[in-house]
């Protein structure tokens, strides 16, 4: 009886070390990660990981500097070939995660909100998520997404939803909506203070408000923006809302802003041909962003980063509580992202392990020692 | 407990991913099937795909309208061409780049207008036979249009049941309402690939899930490959499978409009000539194509140019002459037997990823390639994970200990039986 144990066991692990462990990132770093160290301590970051056509996703923590011990700590069953998205809860091990379960021929509003825990079986909270939108977590451990449902459909007519700002409870599953409008889109930027960052977007007006989760109060922050705006990022303490748009007027030419959240005053830090900026503003003020041709640079801010994995666009995922670490994507078109680390002290960065050959999702830093 | 379930769900996940590629997802929504609940009208009917080279031929026959395909397929109205960019607007015969077909076809079915069915639970396995969605999508071109009860439409219902080139003609109908009713791309030419860049946005629907700005995808996603996959708007992976095409048909580098010069006003405006190498980069060029599958249009384009400039596209406004027959032999049905088209190719039916019940902590996600619904089907050269050459060995380990298992199962089982 014994020995059948084992046996099962055994082979349960071989093929496990089949699915995870054989497929980590050996080849694919870009040439300049090796640029140092991040840091000898263990820094542990959050990933999930999705096969091209695959129906699951698997989340992994991963240390930093870790050769190839990966091993799954949950995964969940979507769609095939489903858009992932996930954030971390700060302070926790738990990660939420978007993915597309409602088989629509429309995708608008087809993902599904996941609860994952590790060694412990998914709980899907709610649908009718906005496609491919990432969830929203404060600080405090508040957990906002962006919802909707399909309005009428007129020929040669872009399309008005109804659209939300819902507020989910982790315990109870249920959702409140903090916000309502008719339009294209409601797009999470970020917290800031009690308050959440939402880009509105409606036939020929884009904005920026604030809304007070608790009263559903709204605040305009900017209006009449053109409606080209994307890759957000808040400096609370300098009370800053940083993201890249088009020109008002040259539909060649592409910036990146910086709004005050409480005044609304913009000021414009660059402008560009390329559209793949990615800016990215660090929580003690100076921005990141992707001058053409390089991966991620320093704009104003006080680090020496200057493209760490070489040509391609570094996009921002995600920065450890004291601001020192942050996690990115090097993306190149048409191939998937290799996730690294970056140490803005030292500008050093390191390629994180990650499964091989899948699309991957940095939810965030693993922090306060949580070891799944 | 807590690790029994640790366990099983390895099993689960594990035997998942080894059975990856043996079932393609394929639903069969059937008229008389008690899980019909959509009001699908008309039978399923056994069939099997085309080859590779005989829908390529079904394509090529369809890309050229009504007026070639004949009594093959449904009538279809005029179009517009020209938009004063320089040639006058005038109507002509509908007509469709083959690659756009081609390349819609594979996001909405993988090029399957038959499969064994694994959808709805009372019509899994059988005779392979026409693939149904959920929502009455029948076939290669997942005509939902008249397909319900109810519906009384001006085509033939059965025939978009049981015949691919019959379907895809069908289907044809909706692209070119959606060409008549959206603005024009450049100068309006049917036979740019390009200019049907806004069409295809309207064939999913003009949501703001398929605007090029939505801030939910990549900032550098650059061209759809299906090969990776990943949110983009739906017009950008119909476009990504112009361009990765698998080698089943020629490959075409498709220029995109700016995406600065599309914005959220209440449609999407008339677009310059597309000269973008990618959804999002604008600052390397590419130039627009004459499809290659319309030797005869009229147009002074070389067809077998795939980097023509709008400029030569813009000669066709005479509309052309109906260039005959060439290229669409084979058409025909008769030849269907043999081969399940797409099991012969590269882009292959991957099978379902893994069961959607295998969850906590268990094993990465398997790769499919078709699983899903029919519509938004996207074939890919994924592999099972652990499949590649690191994960061999520890494959070879645990299916020995599995096969040691059974044995030793069996031979207890000698054992009991003889005492």
């Amino acid at each position: 009886m014994a020995l059948r144990k084992l046996t099962l066991i055994g082979s349960a692990l071989g093929l496990a070390c089949t699915i995870a462990f054989a497929t980590v990132h050996d080849d694919a770093t870009p040439s300049a990660q090796a640029a140092g160290i991040v840091s000898p301590k263990v820094l542990r970051a959050a990933l999930l990981a999705t096969h091209p056509g695959a129906e699951l996703t698997s989340l992994f923590f991963v240390d930093v500097g870790a050769s190839s011990d990966l091993a799954p700590v949950s995964t969940f069953a979507h769609l095939p070939d489903a858009t992932v998205r996930a954030t971390i809860v700060p302070g926790k091990t738990d990660v939420l995660a978007t993915a597309d379960v409602t088989p629509t021929r429309d995708a608008s509003f087809n993902a599904g909100l996941f609860f994952l825990r590790p060694h412990t079986p998914p709980v899907r909270l709610v649908d009718r998520i906005v496609h491919a939108s990432t969830p929203l977590v404060t600080t405090q451990g508040r957990v906002f997404v962006s919802r909707g449902e399909p309005g009428k459909e007129v020929e040669g007519q872009m399309r008005i939803d109804s659209l939300t700002i819902d507020e989910i409870d982790l315990v109870s599953g249920q959702a409140r909506s903090i916000h309502q409008m008719q339009g294209y889109l409601l797009f999470l930027a970020g917290s800031f203070g009690d308050e959440i960052i939402v880009y509105r977007l409606q036939p020929g007006q884009a904005e920026i408000v604030a809304v007070e989760p608790n009263s559903g109060k709204v605040r305009t922050i900017a209006r009449d923006l053109p409606p080209f705006a994307r890759d957000f990022s808040i400096d609370s303490q300098n009370h800053t809302l940083v993201f890249q748009n088009r020109h008002e007027s040259d539909s060649q030419t592409w910036t990146i802003e910086r709004i005050d959240l409480h005044s609304g005053k913009g000021q414009r830090l660059y402008s560009s041909p390329s559209m793949t900026l990615a800016p990215f503003v660090l929580p003690r003020g100076g921005v990141l962003y992707n001058p053409p041709g390089h991966g991620l640079s320093s704009l104003d801010a006080p680090v020496s980063i200057a493209g760490p994995l070489g040509r391609g666009v570094d996009i921002v995922t995600a920065l450890t509580g004291d601001g020192r670490y942050l996690a990115a994507l090097h993306t190149e078109p048409s191939n998937f992202s290799v996730p690294f680390v970056v140490d803005t002290q030292s500008g050093a960065a390191r390629v994180l392990p990650a499964p091989a050959n899948t699309r991957i999702t940095v939810a965030g830093f693993v922090e306060a020692g949580g070891a799944p | 407990m807590k690790q029994s379930y640790f366990v099983s769900v390895l099993v689960g996940a594990a035997f998942a991913s080894l059975n990856a590629q043996a079932n393609a997802f394929c639903p069969s929504y059937t008229a008389s099937s008690p899980n019909n609940n959509n009001g699908c009208a008309i039978e399923a009917v056994n069939g099997t795909n085309p080859t590779i080279a005989e829908w390529n031929d079904i394509f090529d026959l369809v890309s050229q309208g009504p007026s070639v395909w004949g009594n093959k397929g449904p009538t279809v109205s005029d179009i517009g061409q020209g938009c004063g960019k320089p040639e006058p607007y005038q109507t002509v015969p509908a007509r469709f780049p083959c690659e756009l077909l081609k390349s819609i076809a594979k996001v909405e079915s993988g090029w399957r207008q038959f499969c064994v069915p694994t959808l709805p639970s009372d019509q899994v396995g059988g005779a392979s036979r026409t693939i149904i969605s959920f929502d009455c999508g029948y076939g290669i071109g997942q005509v939902t249009s008249g397909m319900h009860v109810g519906e009384n439409p001006s085509f033939d219902r059965q025939k978009v049941a049981s015949d691919p080139t019959y379907n895809l003609a069908t289907g044809t109908r909706i692209l070119a309402s959606k060409w008549i009713a959206t603005n024009c791309v450049g100068d309006n030419q049917p036979t740019v690939v390009e200019h049907w860049y806004t069409a295809t946005w309207a064939y999913n629907g003009l949501a703001y899930v398929n605007n090029p700005n939505n801030p939910n995808y990549g900032a550098n996603r650059g061209v759809w490959n299906p090969a990776v996959g990943g949110g983009a708007p739906y017009q950008e992976k119909v476009f990504g499978f112009m361009e990765y095409t698998g080698g089943q048909w020629d490959a075409v580098a498709p220029a995109y409009p700016n995406r600065g010069d599309i914005g959220s006003a209440s449609n999407p405006p008339d677009l310059p000539e597309p000269n973008c190498s990618s959804p999002t980069n604008c600052t390397t060029k590419r130039s627009t194509h004459v499809t290659q599958c319309q030797p005869s249009m009229g147009s002074s384009s070389s067809s077998s140019s795939s980097s023509s400039s709008s400029s030569s596209s813009s000669s066709s406004s005479s509309g052309g002459g109906n260039g005959g027959m060439g290229g669409a032999g084979g058409s025909g049905m008769s030849g269907m037997g043999g081969m399940v088209g797409n099991s012969s190719s590269s882009s292959g039916e991957a099978g379902n990823g893994g069961s959607g019940e295998s969850v906590g902590g268990g094993g990465m996600g398997g790769a499919g390639a078709t699983p899903g619904d029919v519509y938004g089907v996207v074939n890919c050269g994924c592999e099972i994970p652990g499949s590649n050459q690191n994960g061999a060995p520890w494959s070879v380990l645990g299916m020995v200990g599995l096969v040691g298992l059974i044995a030793q199962r069996q031979k207890m089982r000698r054992n009991h039986a003889r005492r």
